[in-house]
Parts: structure tokens; C-alpha cells; sequence
């Protein structure tokens, strides 16, 4: 079924009407596989460093000291100058699944980025993130964690909370204390009382206005916002000064179960127009970012037992990638053809899904799970319908039907 | 428990019909409820207490009060906010020079420079202009201080008002004349470097303007297509069918842009640079044009763009959405070209259009089917865009959540983002966020409206005298309860209503917990903090 944007309307109504009428607060299922941690390279990274050994290719420009370098299933560009890259595929590449020649479909950022996260062009459609976290609302305060980073939550606001901004101090109150004319906080007590009142008043308004998704969406927002101030002793929803800061905030919002879906960026950086030079700093930068992330994974423990590890994915996604030739600053422009990596549980890892062609366009994977030329990359529908089963939701419920998970990928 | 009031649910009933021609509008809110939703859509606040009974005791007065919001002097700031998704503007920050201003000047500035274009709609709005002045206006209105940043100067009035906050100002760098395509904040926010060639502020401009998007057609590279290196990208935009579908006419719109190419885009400049107006012979090739029709100067395409139907169109359909809070569909373009017509009718005023949309039965939460076909969807409830929110809840309290001077709500390192709010516009959805925000917000409202009233002084909003004639130290009085629920929410209770039991009995039970102080103040936290705040 494709959802249409009606359909879509009224996130707690769609709910009800999607998982059978189940209580609002609680609709979604509970025994749901897998958490998701998406990483977002903004920007637009360059495969040509590190994914796309395409040495061969006349017309591609790759960096003069670049070298085609095997580890384990994958083949990669190794340099020099990136040790830190080199190492962290030789500590990780069992776990990778690299995804090359994903279609993003434009060369401009935001549609890109809509087209990556969402498969489609329309920001009515929510991204996978949100989804996923939809799918997982019944355990879930925040669904969708958007600590920073690009997010598209279509109908389905009330299920994502940017953290970006002073999310924290909104929860905590402190806003009142931290602005140009400082309050007192409001005493706690009188504020439980109020939270019945509005509760009330939600109520009513549902009873007033059972066919108003307005009317639900607020009863299910008015819940999950005091979720989160009743949480707030144990959480720190902050959008950190830089990218392990935030990291470090998502890790903890999966591991307290607030939410199912955790979204990071890395800021807009890898937009290297006029000397991608800077890619090699970005990369070495970002590897030893994700190498510390993946550790975290491993000794955070988990919501249910066990370590986040053993259950999360992350996504490491950039919403494009650059030119195959260098401009006349030394840079690269736009490209729609990039790559993207999944790690952790559930998927086969140490492969390459998809491929490039000799002119850096996409190729796509065949039934076989082999490289198909006649298949023009891999499609971002199939990357999501690739997460979306890998959570546990079926993708026809958000996808056209031809959307079909990336052959070979899932364990 | 609270008591549904009969009125309320009778007037929500759908009423399927057809639009009447003339005459009495259908409408399914009440008046009292029409006259809310225009109040907060038109001036930002809610209705006052004697409009409110005036309404009681006539409701045939609706048409009429409403359609006066419009010469509200508020009314400029709502339509800046209908119109500043389109532009963009409004973000958090612009590069200035490092150092050159303290951090509150430099606060000033970037928020002053988001208000540029908006500034110059407001202007036509509120002076009756039509709307194709907002690329003919010779002049700019901006905040004061941007005359120390840019090469402005500020004009004599022409006797027509300005907006609140602003002068009148020219630029002085032999730029065309061609209003919002001639302002530096459009070019500052929409920045460009020469290998793109203008074609992303081409296309912000062709979202703003005329409501298309050249990146809502994806983007099918054809895999034999060779676009290896930036000669073959060139070859390809000129030569392939597939490319050309958007860049037979980006690329001739985009070369009108060139004298805002700047050095450095990160680092852009106040002055325009006339020389570099024909850079497009040098990087592109492609002469300017609009849809295939040639010109020279801005000022060929700024009357290009007004004759464009799409133009007058694109108007139409931002105060529409703004006004219904939610996107038009096919299945609105029937009602768009009812107000499209007068829209003409009205010359091009925005007033003339409001009025319209105001007689909307979509807008009145009526299923209706338009003269010219559709079937658009009613709004029974939207959602306050943030700012609304924001406004409605400082007027009532006086109090207005701020950081380096700046609304902490219109700014995305504050709380705009939270509320569901963006440089694009705002949710039309419920989110978690945005009732943390309104809960904040009506906290830090309350408390200063109670504390001002403990203390005798005035604290400035709408309800200091309602506070200051209770006695803060004893539970309050139904009637008075029901005047709070008058006041700030524009509901009509009676003293008996279970709502107003609820509300009593919440006093009493905050004041036994905790002080007659805290008691007053969950009153009126409950109050601002009502879904009737955000969704109207």
C-alpha cells in the first residue's frame, strides 16, 4: 500500500488505523527487532578517497598517491595520508556492508538529502528514521531522535524531537532561568497538577473532535512531551558542540530506550567545491569519530540487556557525491552517485552491494546479488526497503511495490 | 471531568454544500471560533473582550469585524510570517566580518537582515500597494543599523507608512532598481559560486516567486551519459534532452544574477558589483532571459515576472496555505482561482486577497465545491505556526521569551526548530516539541503576569487587569474563571461548566500542596497552555 499524503494525515490517527485502534499512547509493537543510529555526512562526501577504487576508469581523477587496497570482501581506495581510515577497515571490515552507486537523484543538496532519507523528492513522505521509529512509538517517548542533522518528518512530527537547539533546557525547565529576562522555575509539584488538567482538556478536545487528527496528535504529543520531562533526570538531550558530543547523546537516548531511531550529523563540512584535499581530513576525522561510536556500542548497555551493539545498526549515510574529475580550484562538485555503509546486527557485512561504471554512474545488484549493469545503482527505495525490513515493518506499507530490500544484504 | 458545551459540538458538523454566491457565508466553527482563528491569523493575538461581545450579541457582525483585522497595524507582521517560508531568510546567522561587532550589534544586524524582503511584502500589504511592486519598489525597508553594513541610504517617506522598526532606504551602488531582486539578503541567504552560475538562487527565486521548484523533478542521470569532468556537464545542460527539460530556462533566469557573485561565497558583500553583470558570457554563455523571453538588466525581468500569471498565482496560494495552515492540493485549485479572481479584482492588494480567503468555507471548516471545481479539505482545527503561538501567549502574559535580544522561538539554535518550526516554514503538524515549547512558554508567562500582579505592578499583557482585580490570596471566583477562559482562549463558559469546576478545583488543590502564589499561577499556566493555543 502506498501511503498517500491524506492517508498520512493525523500521525495518532494513521496509527490507530495502521496497527488495528490500539491505544494511542501505547500503539506500535513492543518486540520489535533492532535500534537504528543514522551517522549523516553533510555535505556530500567523496567515494573516490575511500569507496571507489575505479583506477581504471580514463576519465575519473583519483588523488595522486591513491592505491587499490583489498581487505577482507571489500575493495577500497587506500592513501597514505589515512591511516586512520586504513585502520579502522581493518579492525571493522567484517561488519561493513558498503552500498556503492546509490541514486540520489539530483545534485542539490536538500533534494538529495530528502531523496536519501525518504526514496522520494516529496518532504510528505517520513524518513526511514522516522519510520522506524513510528513502528517502535509503543516503547519509545521520542521515536525518532534527531540529535542534529537532516530529518524529514513528514506527518509524523509528533513521533521525532530535535534535539538541535535548547531541547534540554526545554525539558528541564531551565529556559525559564537562561534567557534574557530569568524566571523562576515553576515548583514541581503544582506542575503535576496542571499535567492533569491538560490532560483533561486533551481528552475532551478527542471527545470533542474524534474525527480531527489535530485533536489526537495532540493527546499523543501532550503524552510523550511529559515522558520527557519526567525523564529528565536521567538524560541530557543535547545537541553537543561537535560530532562525538552528539554521538554520545544518542548513544545514551537508545541506551535509556527514549527512543528507537537516533539521527547524527557530521555538520555540513564535505562540501569541498574548491579543494578536495580537504576530504582526507574529513575522513580520517570521521573514522575515528565512528571507530569511538562503534566502541561506545559495545560497552553501552542496552534497554533490554545486553550492549547496544547487539542490536543497533548504524547507517552512515552522505546525501551525494562529488565529481569525478577535479574542478579548476582543485575541488569537486556535485555528483548524484555516492555510497553509504551499514554496520551491526542483521546484515551481511565485509561486501560490496552496487558499483560504479566507468563513468561514475550507479550500478545496481541483480536478484543473484550480483552487480547488474542494466540496473542504473542502487535506489534509495531499496536501501529503505532494505532498513525498513531489516526493523521489523513491512516496506509496502511506505514504498511503491517495485521497492524491494537490496538482494544478499540481510542476514 | 469536562463537559462538552452543545454548541461546540454542533458546529463542528460537516456541512457538505456548495460555495454560496453571495451573501451569507457558510461556516461551521461558531462565530466566536471564526472570529479567533482570523484574530490570530491576521493580527497574531486573540480577540478582545469587547469584540468577543459584540460577536455575542450579533453574530451578523462576523463578516465585518474580520474582514477589519486586515487594517490591523499587525497585520503587516502576519503576512512577513505567511511569506517567510518562501524566502528563507529568517535563519539563526549570516557571516559578518569577524569582529567587527559586539555580540548584541551583531544579533541586531542578522535578524534585521532576514527581514529585508518580508519587510518590503509588509510595506505592500499594509500601504494597499499592488503586489507586483515587490519587484518594482525602488526602495528597501530595513532595520536602521543595516544602513552602517550596506551602501544605504535612507530616502524621505512618500506620506505611505513604513513598517514598525524600519526606514525607508535606497541603495546606493548603481544597482537596478527591481525590489526583492535587487535586495542583499535574498543573495546573502541564497548564496552561489560560479560554477553553479546563479542556479540555486535561481531556483530559491523561482520557489519564492512563482512557487516552483525546479528540484521537485527528479533527477534520472542517464548511466551512458558522460559527465565526467565540467566540459562534458556543459555539453550535456546545452545539448541533452533530459538536462535541458530545467536548464533551457534556469540557466537564462540565473544569468541575470551575476553581479551578486561574490569572491568568496561564504564571505558576501553589502556592494553590488555592475561590472560583473555580463560575467555570464564568460562562464555560461547562456544570455539572460525569462521563460524565453529576452532581457538585459533586473529590471527587464522584474517585469517579466509580474506578467507572469504564475506570479500572481504564487501569491495566491502562500496567503491560502498561510491562512488554512496546511498545503494546497489539486484539490484546491478551484478555490485558489476564486481567489485568484479577486485577488485581480482587488488590484493585486493582499488585503483584497486575505478578505477572500477569509469568506473561504474551507477556511470556516465547510466541505465545499468551489465555482471553479475541486473538492478542497475543511479545516475544522490547524495548528499555530510557532510565531502565532509565541505572540498570542506573550500578549496575553506580557512576557516574551527572549535570548541576545531575538524571540527565543524564531531562532533554531532556541526553540524554533523544537516547535516544528524553519527557515521553510512551520509543521503543519502536531509535534511533541512544539507542546514543550508552548508549555514553557505558558509557565514563564504565568508566572510573570502572577508575580507582576503580587507585586502591584503592571506586567504588561492582556491579562494584568483581569489579575489585578482578584484577590491573588483566595481561590478565585467561577465568574472570574470564566473571564480567564474569555480572555485567553476565547471560550465562552458559564460559571457551572465542569470545566470550570475542574479549573476551581485545580486551585484548591495546588494552593493545599503548595502557595496561594502557585495556585494563581497554574490557573493561568493551564490557561496559556490549552490545546486552544495551539490548534485553532
Amino acid at each position: 500500500m502506498m501511503l498517500t499524503r491524506r492517508t498520512f494525515l493525523g500521525s495518532a490517527a494513521v496509527g490507530a488505523a495502521l496497527f488495528g485502534g490500539v491505544r494511542m499512547g501505547m500503539a506500535g509493537k513492543s518486540d520489535l527487532r533492532g535500534r537504528f543510529l543514522f551517522v549523516h555526512a553533510e555535505g556530500g562526501w567523496d567515494p573516490l578517497c575511500v569507496f571507489a577504487p575505479l583506477f581504471d576508469a580514463p576519465n575519473i581523477d583519483l588523488e595522486p598517491e591513491a592505491a587499490p587496497w583489498t581487505i577482507g570482501g571489500l575493495a577500497l581506495v587506500d592513501h597514505p595520508a589515512r591511516p586512520t581510515t586504513r585502520g579502522f577497515f581493518e579492525r571493522h571490515h567484517a561488519e561493513v556492508a558498503l552500498l556503492n552507486g546509490v541514486s540520489t537523484r539530483s545534485v542539490n543538496h536538500e533534494t538529495c538529502q530528502v531523496v536519501a532519507l525518504t526514496g522520494g523528492t516529496s518532504v510528505d513522505r517520513p524518513d526511514w528514521g522516522t519510520v522506524l521509529g513510528y513502528a517502535g512509538r509503543g516503547t519509545a517517548s521520542l521515536p525518532h531522535l534527531v540529535v542534529s542533522g537532516p530529518v524529514v518528518p513528514g506527518p509524523y512530527s509528533v513521533f521525532v524531537a530535535q534535539a538541535r537547539g535548547r531541547l534540554q533546557q526545554a525539558i528541564d525547565g531551565s529556559i525559564l532561568l537562561d534567557n534574557d529576562a530569568p524566571l523562576t522555575l515553576p515548583a514541581a509539584a503544582p506542575a503535576r497538577v496542571v499535567d492533569r488538567f491538560l490532560e483533561q482538556r486533551a481528552t475532551a478536545l478527542v471527545g470533542m473532535l474524534p474525527n480531527e487528527p489535530h485533536a489526537a496528535d495532540y493527546r499523543e504529543a501532550l503524552s510523550r512531551s511529559r515522558a520527557l520531562v519526567d525523564g529528565r533526570l536521567e538524560q541530557q538531550l543535547v545537541s553537543g558542540e561537535d560530532f562525538r558530543g552528539r554521538a554520545a547523546t544518542a548513544i545514551s537516548a537508545l541506551s535509556a530506550g527514549i527512543c528507537r531511531c537516533a539521527s547524527v550529523g557530521t555538520d555540513f563540512v564535505w562540501d569541498t567545491h574548491e579543494d578536495n584535499r580537504l576530504q582526507t581530513g574529513l575522513f580520517e576525522a570521521f573514522f575515528a569519530d565512528l571507530e569511538e561510536l562503534l566502541a561506545r556500542l559495545h560497552t553501552t548497555p542496552g534497554p533490554n540487556g545486553g550492549v547496544l551493539a547487539d542490536d543497533t545498526v548504524v547507517v552512515v549515510t552522505s546525501e551525494m557525491a562529488r565529481t569525478p574529475a577535479f574542478n579548476g580550484t582543485g575541488g569537486r562538485d556535485h555528483w548524484p552517485y555516492t555510497s553509504m555503509m551499514m554496520i551491526g546486527p542483521g546484515i551481511v557485512g565485509d561486501r560490496v552491494y552496487g558499483g560504479f561504471s566507468s563513468l561514475y554512474t550507479g550500478i545496481g545488484v541483480g536478484p543473484s546479488g550480483a552487480l547488474e549493469p542494466a540496473i542504473p545503482g542502487i535506489s534509495a527505495e531499496s536501501l529503505g526497503a532494505t532498513l525498513l525490513t531489516l526493523g521489523d515493518v513491512d516496506p509496502q506499507e511506505y514504498l511503491s511495490d517495485a521497492a524491494q530490500p537490496i538482494p544478499g544484504l540481510l542476514a | 471531568m469536562v463537559r462538552l458545551r452543545g454548541f461546540v459540538l454542533a458546529g463542528i458538523a460537516f456541512v457538505a454544500c456548495s460555495e454560496p454566491d453571495d451573501g451569507e457565508i457558510a461556516s461551521a466553527l461558531d462565530p466566536v471560533a471564526v472570529l479567533a482563528r482570523a484574530s490570530l491569523d491576521l493580527r497574531g493575538v486573540r480577540p478582545t473582550a469587547k469584540e468577543l461581545a459584540a460577536i455575542e450579541a450579533d453574530p451578523t457582525r462576523l463578516d465585518s469585524m474580520i474582514a477589519d483585522f486586515a487594517d490591523d497595524p499587525r497585520f503587516g507582521d502576519r503576512i512577513k510570517e505567511m511569506f517567510a517560508g518562501a524566502w528563507r531568510t529568517r535563519v539563526d546567522d549570516y557571516p559578518l566580518p569577524e569582529g567587527a561587532y559586539d555580540e548584541a550589534t551583531a544579533a541586531q544586524i542578522m535578524a534585521a537582515i532576514g527581514e529585508e524582503p518580508l519587510d518590503l511584502i509588509a510595506h505592500i500589504a499594509t500601504e494597499d500597494l499592488p503586489y507586483t511592486h515587490l519587484v518594482h519598489s525602488p526602495d528597501t525597508f530595513v532595520d536602521p543599523v543595516l544602513l552602517e553594513l550596506w551602501p544605504l541610504e535612507a530616502v524621505t517617506d512618500d506620506g505611505t507608512a513604513v513598517p514598525p522598526g524600519t526606514v525607508r532606504a535606497r541603495y546606493l551602488d548603481g544597482r537596478p532598481q527591481a525590489g526583492v531582486l535587487t535586495y542583499n539578503a535574498v543573495f546573502w541567504r541564497h548564496s552561489s559560486t560560479v560554477e553553479n552560475a546563479n542556479r540555486g538562487r535561481t531556483n530559491a527565486m523561482s520557489q519564492a516567486l512563482l512557487c516552483q521548484s525546479y528540484l521537485d523533478r527528479p533527477i534520472d542521470f542517464p548511466s551512458n551519459l558522460d559527465l565526467t569532468d565540467s566540459e562534458s556537464i556543459r555539453n550535456a545542460i546545452a545539448t541533452n534532452p533530459a538536462c535541458q527539460g530545467c536548464h533551457s530556462t534556469m540557466d537564462p533566469f540565473a544569468s541575470y544574477f551575476w553581479g551578486f557573485m561574490y569572491g568568496e561565497p561564504d564571505a558576501p558583500q553589502g556592494t553590488y558589483a555592475v561590472e560583473l553583470e555580463r560575467s555570464w558570457q564568460v562562464y555560461t554563455g547562456t544570455a539572460p532571459a525569462f521563460f524565453g523571453v529576452p532581457g538585459q538588466r533586473m529590471a527587464d525581468l522584474a517585469d517579466h515576472i509580474a506578467g507572469d500569471e504564475r506570479f500572481i498565482g504564487c501569491a495566491v496560494r502562500l496567503v491560502y496555505e498561510g491562512m488554512l495552515g496546511r498545503d494546497a492540493t489539486i484539490e484546491d485549485e478551484g478555490a485558489l482561482a476564486v481567489h485568484r479572481e479577486a485577488f485581480l479584482d482587488g488590484e493585486l492588494t493582499l488585503r483584497s486577497l486575505v478578505r477572500s480567503v477569509l469568506r473561504d468555507p474551507s477556511y470556516r471548516g465547510v466541505k465545499a465545491t468551489p465555482r471553479f471545481g475541486g473538492s478542497p479539505e475543511p479545516v475544522v482545527r490547524k495548528v499555530s505556526p510557532v510565531d502565532v503561538m509565541a505572540r498570542s501567549i506573550a500578549t496575553l502574559s506580557g512576557y516574551a521569551l527572549a535570548t541576545g535580544g531575538r524571540p527565543t522561538t524564531r531562532l533554531d539554535a532556541g526553540l524554533r526548530t523544537i516547535a516544528g518550526g524553519s527557515d521553510r516554514g512551520d509543521a503543519t503538524n502536531v509535534s511533541t516539541g512544539a507542546i514543550l515549547v508552548q508549555r514553557r512558554l505558558a509557565e514563564a508567562g504565568a508566572i510573570h503576569a502572577v508575580d507582576a500582579a503580587l507585586a502591584g505592578t503592571d506586567g504588561g499583557g492582556t491579562l494584568a487587569p483581569w489579575l489585578a482585580e482578584n484577590d491573588l490570596q483566595v481561590a478565585p471566583e467561577p465568574d472570574a474563571l470564566v473571564e480567564l477562559a474569555r480572555i485567553a482562549r476565547s471560550q465562552i463558559l458559564t460559571p457551572d461548566d465542569d470545566e470550570i469546576l475542574a479549573l476551581a478545583t485545580m486551585w484548591t488543590e495546588v494552593a493545599t500542596i503548595s502557595t496561594t502564589r502557585d495556585a494563581w499561577i497554574a490557573v493561568v499556566t493551564t490557561a496559556l497552555a490549552d490545546p486552544d493555543h495551539l490548534i485553532y
